[in-house]
């Protein structure tokens, strides 16, 4: 058992114990699991967030094209 | 008073003296003897003027002393003020040690001119540290409160070590500069002290003016007093080598032999003399002081003796005999001033001490300097090499005669008249305390002693066949320049004990403690001298000394040997070579306390308090180096502790309720 | 009716596994993947709020972090091969020029 791997075994349990922990506490407010209904989504997701879509194109299209401008190969 | 008002300018002109032959010399004076012309100069012009006003002081005067002061420096922080003044303060003290200062200083520059003649370059440095040592002399003299006092006796000590350590090449030379420097610094601390005393005492105010005129405000009790005037004392003891701090003086005869003569004879440690003189109105009201002054003057007169009886250096013998004439002058000091305290009836102890230290000044400067003529001639110190010079110097033999003479304490000669007042002073306190009639044999044997071993010496180097034949070819007298000055100081070794008869008595007293009534005449001095037995006693005793003297090392009939071979006499002689071991006790307190002491305060500044800076330090850089192993440079390790603290965090939050 | 805390604890343990997986793994791109782990984690409790309260917000916001997501692969993945090109390995156990 080498060191690095208690040392992190140690920490995951000790966070494993913190989450697990707070979301068993807490009281939640009661609801009933229900489908999603997926028109909905779409018409929310254009109509109030559509600029957030937008962005997110945005960030997309950039990290596309910085992406491939990293890891380009050096030409000599 | 017309002249007394330039007298602040006696000690101006041999300044100038010092400044321009100290440092303009070596271009000046090339062809001019090093600048000697400028300095016997400026040094008769301030003897001139020092007669003038010490003239003016005695014959004009109505006892009250002419004071001239400057403010020099105003210190008030609060309600606490004080004021140090520089001034002059000139009465009957003051004009006698201007006369007797300017006199010998001048016809010591004068002599030197023919005694430091080969002497090539260093005659510049020679005369200027000379004109400069006459110049705060006479300003120790001239001074108007403790405190210039002081600090011109500190001057006088620096020119004391850099013309003892003249020959500065010469390890001894600058060995005994050292220890006169320093055993002269352990009396001037406690002058300090005194003068701290006296400081809080009188509320910030040193001037002689007012100390003498309010010794009753003084505040903090008699006691404290008497502490203050000890130290002062103490200061005086370093200055003139008394016992226990008489070992530089013996030392000090490495220098130049004139400045033996100007500075260990006549006028430095006389300054020591000089401020218990001065000192007498605060004196006469702490008894035990003067009795003290008394005790270590009588003892140290005897002591000193001792020590010359077998020494075989002519100028060792001459400085020994400084001491024990030195501890004659305070002897009569305390001794007239305890009495003083005691009966409240003027008597003549302080005037003895004074006049004793006018004729001593003279007699020694005489002895010295024409010891000086004898060294010029034979090239040699030691009077086991000497022997018959009288046939070939003949004016020196018979000038060091008169010297001889006078100090042995023969009638008409000066010695007699001061040494015998002397006596007649501590005889008349045998009524008042039993100590004064051991004080008095001390005095008596002391007495017998002086004119023994000077005797001695003059029988060891002028009379007999010469002892080695080498130095008695070579020895030729000495030129006018020096022989000139050593007849005038022969002609007031014998004529200086005369002032006696006229007057003296009446005008030196100490002022303002009291005045003799009547001004006895020539011849009811005379009269009243030569009735008492006591003066016979010591005119008897006296020629014993002259007369074994003379059995042992003129006619050879008491062999000095038998003296000086067997077990008894052989420890005897070599203790009183050793100085009783005091030189040696010095040097061990010296090197084992002193070296100790510092060697101990070393060890903890360099360790103990360097070492707990250093050792903050190193811990420090530990503490660092510990730290950097935490920068490993693996992203995954700080990603552990990032998680780990968080964790930690939501755990405290939600121990301390905040969650 | 499975009560919310199994979904949260799901997403709790998913989210843990990706922790481990970052802390632990000594190749670049398996860090890499375990931080996707980690974000589905996230989405998926999201998504859990979302159903349980009726309220659309949660699934829209778990659309916007899956793009996001694959943004920053998209980078990572750029970034680690630059990191090969330079040192030649992508053991993150040899990357630590900070001891130089």
């Amino acid at each position: 058992m080498n060191k690095r791997k208690v040392v992190i075994g140690v920490t995951a349990l000790l966070f494993l114990g913190v989450v697990v922990g707070s979301l068993l506490m807490t009281e939640w407010p009661a609801g009933e699991l229900a489908d999603t209904d997926n028109v909905e989504l779409g018409l929310t997701l254009f109509n109030d967030y559509g600029i957030a879509v937008l962005m997110v194109s945005f960030v997309l299209f950039v990290a596309l094209l910085g992406g491939v401008f990293i890891a380009q190969e050096e030409e000599r | 008073m017309a002249f007394a008002e330039y007298a602040w300018l006696i000690p101006i002109f041999p300044l100038i003296a010092f400044v321009v032959i100290g440092f303009l010399g070596n271009r000046l004076f090339k062809k001019w003897e090093g600048g000697a012309p400028v300095a016997i100069g400026m040094t008769a012009i301030s003897l001139i003027l020092s007669l003038v006003v010490a003239f003016e002081a005695l014959t004009t005067g109505d006892g009250t002393p002419f004071v001239q002061s400057i403010e020099w420096l105003v210190v008030q922080s609060g309600d606490f003020a004080f004021t140090f003044n520089m001034g002059i303060y000139i009465d009957n003290l003051t004009a006698l040690m201007l006369i007797v200062v300017s006199f010998v200083a001048t016809l010591v520059v004068i002599y030197s001119l023919g005694y430091m003649h080969e002497e090539g370059e260093k005659k510049r440095r020679y005369y200027a540290i000379i004109s400069l040592f006459i110049s705060v002399m006479l300003g120790l003299v001239l001074a108007s409160n403790f405190l210039q006092m002081f600090i011109f006796w500190e001057l006088v000590g620096l020119c004391s070590y850099l013309l003892i350590g003249f020959w500065n090449t010469r390890p001894s030379a600058a060995s005994a500069a050292k220890k006169a420097f320093l055993v002269t610094r352990i009396g001037d601390i406690m002058f300090m002290i005194g003068l701290f005393v006296l400081f809080v005492g009188f509320q910030g105010n040193l001037d002689f003016e007012y100390i003498f005129a309010n010794v009753d405000a003084f505040i903090g009790g008699n006691d404290l007093l008497t502490f203050g005037t000890l130290m002062i004392f103490g200061g005086a003891v370093g200055k003139s080598a008394q016992f226990p701090l008489h070992d530089w003086l013996p030392d000090a005869m490495e220098g130049p032999t004139t400045v033996s003569a100007l500075i260990h004879a006549a006028t430095m440690v006389k300054a020591g003399v000089y401020l218990v003189a001065r000192s007498y109105p605060v004196m006469v009201d702490t008894p035990t002081t003067l009795l003290v002054v008394a005790c270590i003057g009588g003892f140290t007169a005897l002591f000193a003796a001792t020590m010359a009886l077998n020494n075989t250096n002519i100028k060792r013998v001459l400085a020994y005999s400084t001491i024990s004439q030195l501890g004659y002058m305070f002897l009569a000091l305390g001794a007239g001033g305890y009495i003083y305290t005691q009966t409240l009836e003027p008597n003549v102890g302080y005037t003895a001490g004074m006049f004793h230290l006018m004729n001593h000044a003279f007699f020694k400067a005489l002895l010295f300097l024409s010891a000086g003529a004898v060294i010029h001639a034979v090239h040699t110190e030691d009077m086991r090499l000497m022997g018959g010079l009288s046939k070939k110097l003949k004016i020196t033999s018979l000038v060091m005669l008169i010297g001889c003479i006078s100090i042995a304490g023969i009638p008409p000669f000066s010695g007699f008249w001061s040494k015998d007042l002397i006596l007649e002073a501590v005889f008349e306190g045998i009524s008042v305390s039993p100590v004064f009639a051991v004080l008095y044999a001390f005095g008596l044997a002391t007495a017998f002693l002086t004119a023994f071993y000077m005797f001695r010496l003059w029988f060891m180097t002028f009379s007999g066949e010469p002892r080695d034949q080498h130095t008695y070819e070579h020895a030729h007298e000495s030129p006018a320049v020096m022989w000139v000055p050593l007849a005038l100081l022969a002609a007031l070794a014998f004529g200086s004990g005369f002032a006696f008869l006229f007057g003296f008595e009446a005008s030196i007293v100490p002022h303002g403690v009291f005045e003799f009534d009547h001004v006895a005449s020539a011849g009811d001095l005379l009269v009243a001298m030569f009735t008492n037995v006591l003066t016979y006693a010591s005119i008897i005793v006296a020629l014993a000394g002259i007369g074994l003297a003379y059995l042992m090392y003129k006619k050879k009939s008491i062999d000095p040997a038998r003296f000086t071979s067997g077990t008894v006499g052989k420890t005897i002689s070599n203790v009183l070579l050793a100085r009783y071991g005091f030189t040696k006790a010095y040097d061990w307190i010296g090197l084992k306390v002193v070296y100790g002491v510092a060697k101990v305060a070393d060890f903890i500044d360099r360790r103990i308090i360097d070492g707990i800076i250093n050792a903050i330090s190193a811990g420090l850089i530990r503490a660092g180096g510990f730290l950097r192993r935490a920068q490993t440079g693996l992203v995954q390790a700080y990603a552990v502790v990032v998680v780990a603290g968080v964790s930690l965090i939501v755990i405290l939050l939600f121990l301390v309720g905040g969650i | 009716m499975i009560p919310i805390e199994y979904f949260l604890a799901l997403s709790g343990i998913l989210f843990v596994i990706g922790v481990i997986g970052v802390l632990s793994k000594r190749n670049a791109i398996v860090v890499l993947m375990s931080i996707e782990i980690m974000l589905n984690a996230a989405n998926i409790n999201f998504v859990a709020f979302s159903a349980y309260y009726g309220n659309l917000n949660g699934a829209v916001f778990a659309l916007v972090s899956i793009a996001i997501a694959a943004a920053e692969v998209a980078i990572g993945l750029a970034i680690i091969m630059n990191l090969y090109k330079t040192r030649d390995t992508i053991s993150l156990d040899e990357i630590n020029l900070l001891r130089w």
